[in-house]
């Protein structure tokens, strides 16, 4: 049963980022359906200890880039510097070249930056002048992103925004799990993690991908995208396989071979809320993921 | 006196928020396939008195009991349902709006229609138990905060023997914007620069600790010694939309209306000043609406 | 679009048990020509259907052929047929508005829930509404045809050998209670023209009335039914009186029903001692004229009887003198040339021959005659399904002849009882002895006893409640008290439409697990919110009711593995017994 090999990783993941169960769950459905992970948040509330202590419990190589307005798309995909001792250029590959990424604060950077970040994520590789380069296997992203009303910043466009499989947001814990984050802190580096290798995660995903639909669930996807596609913009063909995806990863998580409506219902909100707000979170108005959820009958 | 029975057919329903269909709101007569029903069963009795058959008969007495029973078959179709508004979207004037109309019924039902009066037709196939939302079409034709004419709702299910329907009026507004029409608008171009990493322009000596990405290394390899690669951002322009002058207001709104919307989708950034209200230059799906809702409503 | 194609296959299967009964119909009868066109209709407009409204015509185009097949076509079989054919067409019309909703099978359900729930109140109508006579009589034209049975030439002299057909001709069920005459006479065809050869039957005139209106509670009921034949005339036998306006008696003492069919007649007679009315009128001239010339020997020897005084000496004479001569029974008699030569020469031949040659001599001695045929014994059959029945075969015809007496009117006399029938087949015997014991039955033989009877039972109980009963059974019921009648009937009506209602809302067992356990929650008094799946709407009903959450867990948890899991037919039957248990836990506790 996975979730037998999944429990202690969740467990000790949450144990990191006290209160934050869910989040987390989502979180690991993101890198078992292969997809990528976008962060919305404030700084400080545990982005960061959040990405590498996944990357921690699947024994993952690591790397932080940390956008900022200066920072050119070469700077993270790496490029050919030349080498006058040869007089030839040669690959020096950027932070891209690693499995688990984790790109703080995208926003700052310039949408030239972004987009070079987005399509690598997307491609799974880099091309630089004319040469393409493969990333490592697996290759997981977590973008983090301040608040919007944060000044000198450039939100991700609308349509970049359809190639993170999620987006999340940790918010502040609650009273009793700050209580105890004061009372015992942790530390994200320390080596009490239980660990399950590189390989055990692709399997992990591999069978994840095979876990049972039955067609009364599909059809339940498939009214979700059509109800979301009474209002513009809707949900693009990659949403629904997405969806599909995450549902899958979370019935895994939750220990079963087939997915039923509840695993669907309960990633609806970080899988589609960003593709539907354009990239504006509603602080006020009920989320579109709410509204959508409502809208289709779920008694299947 | 013929005024009063007449009532309940004409007069205009009064809004509220939603309407639970019972015996007082709901009417019904047989459809025009009912009438040919009758006649059937009026022509097999014939030929059952004719021909002294007991199966003919039988059958006539049938379609007869039948029909009877469409009767309150059809009315239970619709009777206990309730109509509720839901929260509409804004939309353009003389355009198609979708308003939202959940339907809550405790049990599943047939097949139905609902239009708003004088407007297209939408079948629901099947009501579930539980609540199930619908967006209605219709075209308002003036901007600002509009109430759709009423919601009829008809079913001829499950034998379409009778018509049953019901009429509703309900007190959600929508948000409706200008209508959208090309024309002119004032502009005021806010001055405004800021230095960026979108294009390269010019070159400068590297300096100790610059990182490799800034070094042209395509001029190395020509020989040239190590330089650093300056980048500005391109002008992004913003303007601040107002109505024009000599146009008048309602035109100017519809134009502006047009022009906020075209903006939008160009990706520009846009502000907005009329009467008493100003926005300041922005962009995105929430900024639009806010615009065009002070359009229609200021 | 499944279930658009559910909608249109029930009406695509209505067709076919229309179109079999159609094919039964005969072309003569005036209900035959409309019932086809309007089968055909429902068939092209549903090739062509585009708008709901066209598929809902189709339904209705069914159900009025099935209702003109229903005048025509009586039968068990029929009736079956008929009432699948209202099932499929009502199923139909149902699919057009519950669109994928139900399954064929709940179709099917959902149109018989239907039909059960009309039916109190169609009964209501069917027992109290008046029955009335036709409003108008129709000139019925009489069709000819040549199915195997009974001619209405009657030429045995062309028939050099007989063989005798297996075939059912008629069956007869009589009232409880009658024993079944074993050697009786059942009369169909009336010949009274004679050419020197053949005995000819005159169709008889169009004049209806010939029994007037069916007379009312008197004797006992004889249930008919009549394979297809070449005549209108059906075996009776003789005395019995008509029942319902299609049927009348000619002044010959032939009884016609309907119209001469190539479909199957299912009809009722009363039984009465009465002499029947066709036995008193005086002969005709045609019965009275003299055979022709061409037969010197049979009129020389007639010549010698016609002294006698009275008919009844001369008919006792001329038996005396058969007697004296030594004919033979026999099925070979081989081609006879005219009637002189049987009668002088061969003097071999069968009932035919023995009827035709008295009835000639007889005229020739001025002796009114005239020949009959029809069928004589039957054979009784005692199905499992209940009351013995007569049933007559092909082999079973005969011929005889009626003389006129004065004093006596009509006196059937049979010839061929004077031959002597050495040398037989015991079955070829005329006088058959009633009952025979077959031991060696076929097994098809014995089934179509078996569904003969049956049919025989749905044909006199079905057919038995006509106006004449309905006076009966009201009369009985309500006595002097007539008035009564109306209040019950809309007091009957109003309850049989509560019934239908409840019956349509009761009866309904949905089939679907989710379905059920809904009902099951609407109940406790849980109702789905906007968008709850399942396991939430249980969990929350759970929280309502905390005493039942473990068994509202467990449901919920059952009806997600039904619904979604990959499940091996064992493992589904499992989990569906897990579920029918937690449901009726969970009902119980209420």
């Amino acid at each position: 049963m996975a979730a037998k090999e999944l429990l202690p990783l969740l467990d000790a993941v949450s144990r990191v980022l006290l209160g934050k169960e869910h989040q987390v769950r989502l979180a690991f459905s993101c890198l078992l359906a292969g997809g990528h992970l976008l962060i919305e948040d404030r700084p400080g509330m545990g982005k960061s200890t959040l990405a590498e202590a996944l990357a921690r419990v699947f024994a993952l190589a690591f790397k932080r880039v940390s956008f900022t307005s200066d920072l050119l798309p070469a700077d993270i995909t790496g490029l050919n510097v030349f080498n006058p001792a040869e007089a030839s250029f040669r690959f020096q590959p950027g932070p891209l070249f690693t499995q688990v990424l984790l790109a703080d604060e995208i926003n700052r950077a310039s949408p030239r930056t972004q987009s070079a970040l987005l399509e690598a994520m997307a491609a799974g590789r880099v091309s630089v002048d004319g040469t393409s380069h493969a990333l490592p296997k697996p290759f997981f992203v977590i973008a983090t992103q301040n608040s919007l009303d944060q000044v000198g910043t450039s939100p991700l466009p609308e349509a970049q925004l359809d190639r993170f499989l999620m987006r999340l947001s940790l918010g502040f814990p609650d009273r009793a799990s700050e209580r105890a984050l004061l009372q015992v802190g942790f530390d994200p580096s320390s080596d009490s993690f239980p660990r399950l290798g590189p390989e055990a995660l692709q399997q992990l995903q591999h069978r994840c991908s095979s876990q049972h639909c039955s067609e009364l669930l599909i059809d339940y996807i498939l009214d979700l995208v059509e109800v979301s596609r009474q209002r513009q913009p809707g949900l693009s063909p990659r949403a629904s396989q997405g969806l599909l995806a995450a549902a899958r990863a979370w019935s895994l998580l939750d220990g079963r071979d087939h997915v039923v409506v509840d695993d669907v219902q309960a990633v609806v909100p970080a899988v589609v809320e960003h593709r539907l707000d354009a990239g504006c979170p509603a602080r006020h108005a009920s989320p579109h993921s709410e509204a959508l959820l409502q809208a289709v009958p779920a008694l299947r | 006196m013929l005024h009063r029975t007449a009532k309940p057919f004409f007069k205009p329903s009064r809004p509220c928020a939603e309407l639970k269909l019972g015996h007082r709101s709901l009417y019904i007569i047989p459809s025009r396939f009912g009438v040919l029903w009758i006649a059937a069963a009026g022509l097999l009795l014939l030929v059952a008195i004719q021909t002294g058959s007991n199966s003919t008969l039988l059958l006539a007495f049938v379609m007869l009991g039948l029909m009877v029973l469409a009767m309150f078959l059809t009315h239970d179709t619709l009777q206990g349902l309730t109509l509720r508004c839901a929260q509409p979207s804004p939309t353009f004037a003389g355009e198609p709006a979708d308003y939202p109309v959940q339907l809550e019924s405790s049990s599943a039902r047939p097949r139905c229609s609902l239009r708003v009066q004088g407007h297209v037709v939408v079948e629901c196939d099947r009501i579930a138990a539980g609540t199930t939302t619908l967006s209605l079409p219709w075209i308002a034709e003036n901007r600002g905060w509009q109430l759709p004419p009423p919601v009829l709702i008809e079913t001829i299910a499950p034998l379409g023997l009778f018509i049953c329907w019901g009429r509703w009026q309900p007190q959600q507004p929508q948000l409706i914007w200008p209508r959208r029409r090309p024309g002119p608008v004032g502009e005021t171009h806010p001055p405004r620069s800021r230095d960026g990493l979108e294009e390269w322009q010019d070159l400068r000596p590297v300096r100790e600790g610059e990182r490799p990405a800034l070094v042209d290394w395509a001029s190395v390899a020509r020989g040239r010694p190590l330089q650093a690669k300056v980048f500005n951002d391109p002008e992004e322009p913003e303007v601040i939309l107002a109505p024009a002058s000599g146009v008048a207001l309602e035109a100017a709104r519809e134009h502006l209306a047009d022009r906020i919307w075209r903006l939008h989708h160009s990706g520009a950034c846009y502000g907005l000043q009329i009467r008493t209200i100003t926005l300041a230059p922005s962009k995105g799906v929430r900024h639009r609406d806010a615009c065009l809702e002070a359009l229609a409503t200021v | 679009m499944s279930h658009q194609r559910h909608a249109s296959s029930l009406a695509w299967w209505a067709l076919p048990p229309l179109l079999l009964q159609c094919i039964a119909l005969n072309w003569s009868a005036p209900l035959t020509w409309p019932t086809w066109a309007l089968v055909l209709c429902a068939l092209f407009k549903l090739l062509e259907c585009r708008r709901p409204f066209d598929r809902r015509l189709v339904a209705l185009l069914q159900l009025l052929s099935t209702g003109l097949l229903a005048a025509q076509l009586q039968g068990l079989l029929a009736s079956v047929l008929q009432l699948v054919a209202v099932l499929l067409a009502l199923a139909g019309l149902l699919g057009h508005e519950l669109a994928g909703a139900l399954t064929f099978r709940g179709f099917l359900q959902r149109s018989l829930q239907l039909l059960a729930a009309a039916l109190p109140l169609a009964l209501v109508l069917f027992l109290f509404v008046p029955r009335l006579p036709p409003l108008w009589t129709t000139e019925l034209g009489a069709a000819r045809g040549a199915v195997s049975g009974l001619s209405p030439d009657l030429d045995p002299l062309s028939i050099a050998e007989l063989t005798l057909v297996e075939g059912s001709a008629a069956r007869v069920l009589l009232a409880e209670g009658q024993t079944l005459p074993m050697d009786a006479y059942w009369r169909v065809l009336v010949h009274e023209q004679f050419d020197g050869r053949r005995w000819q039957h005159r169709d008889p005139p169009v004049s209806r009335g010939g029994s007037g209106p069916p007379r009312v509670g008197e004797g006992t009921s004889q249930w008919w039914v009549v394979e297809p034949s070449a005549t209108r005339a059906v075996p009776w036998d003789g005395s019995a009186l008509t029942t319902s306006p299609d049927q009348w008696i000619t002044p010959e003492g032939e009884l016609l029903v309907g119209v001469a069919s190539r479909q199957r007649r299912s009809f009722r007679l009363q039984s009465t001692q009465r002499v029947a009315d066709w036995q008193q009128r005086p002969p005709v001239s045609s019965e009275r004229q003299s055979p022709p010339d061409s037969l010197p020997r049979l009129k020389a020897l007639a010549r010698q009887f016609r002294p006698l005084p009275t008919g009844r000496e001369r008919l006792e004479a001329v038996e005396s003198w058969f007697r004296g001569q030594p004919f033979r029974y026999s099925l070979q008699p081989g081609a006879v040339a005219d009637l002189d030569a049987f009668l002088f020469d061969q003097q071999e031949g069968f009932c035919g021959h023995y009827a035709s040659a008295l009835a000639a001599l007889m005229r020739a001695a001025d002796v009114p005659a005239r020949v009959v045929s029809g069928y004589q014994g039957g054979h009784v059959v005692q199905p499992l399904s209940g009351n013995p029945y007569l049933e007559l075969r092909q082999r079973d015809a005969h011929a005889w002849v009626e003389l006129w007496l004065e004093g006596e009117g009509w006196q059937r006399v049979d010839p061929t009882l004077w031959a002597t029938t050495t040398g037989l087949p015991a079955a070829a015997v005329v006088a058959e002895s009633g009952q025979r014991q077959e031991e060696n039955v076929p097994w098809w033989r014995w089934l179509q006893w078996q569904w003969w009877g049956l049919d025989l039972a749905w044909t006199s109980w079905w057919l038995s409640f006509d106006q004449a009963s309905q006076q009966a059974w009201q009369q009985m019921l309500f006595g002097a008290q007539l008035r009564w009648l109306g209040v019950t009937a809309v007091v009957s009506g109003f309850v049989a439409v509560a019934g239908g209602w409840l019956v349509l809302h009761m009866g309904i067992r949905p089939r679907s697990s989710l379905v059920q356990s809904l009902r099951l929650l609407t109940r406790l008094g849980v109702v789905p919110l906007q968008g709850e799946s399942f396991p939430r709407l249980c969990r929350r009903a759970a929280r309502m009711h905390p005493d039942r959450a473990t068994l509202l867990e467990a449901m919920a948890d059952q009806q997600q593995l039904l619904a979604h899991a990959p499940l091996t037919p064992t493992q589904r039957r499992h989990h569906l017994r897990q579920w029918r248990k937690i449901r009726s836990r969970l009902g119980r506790r209420r």
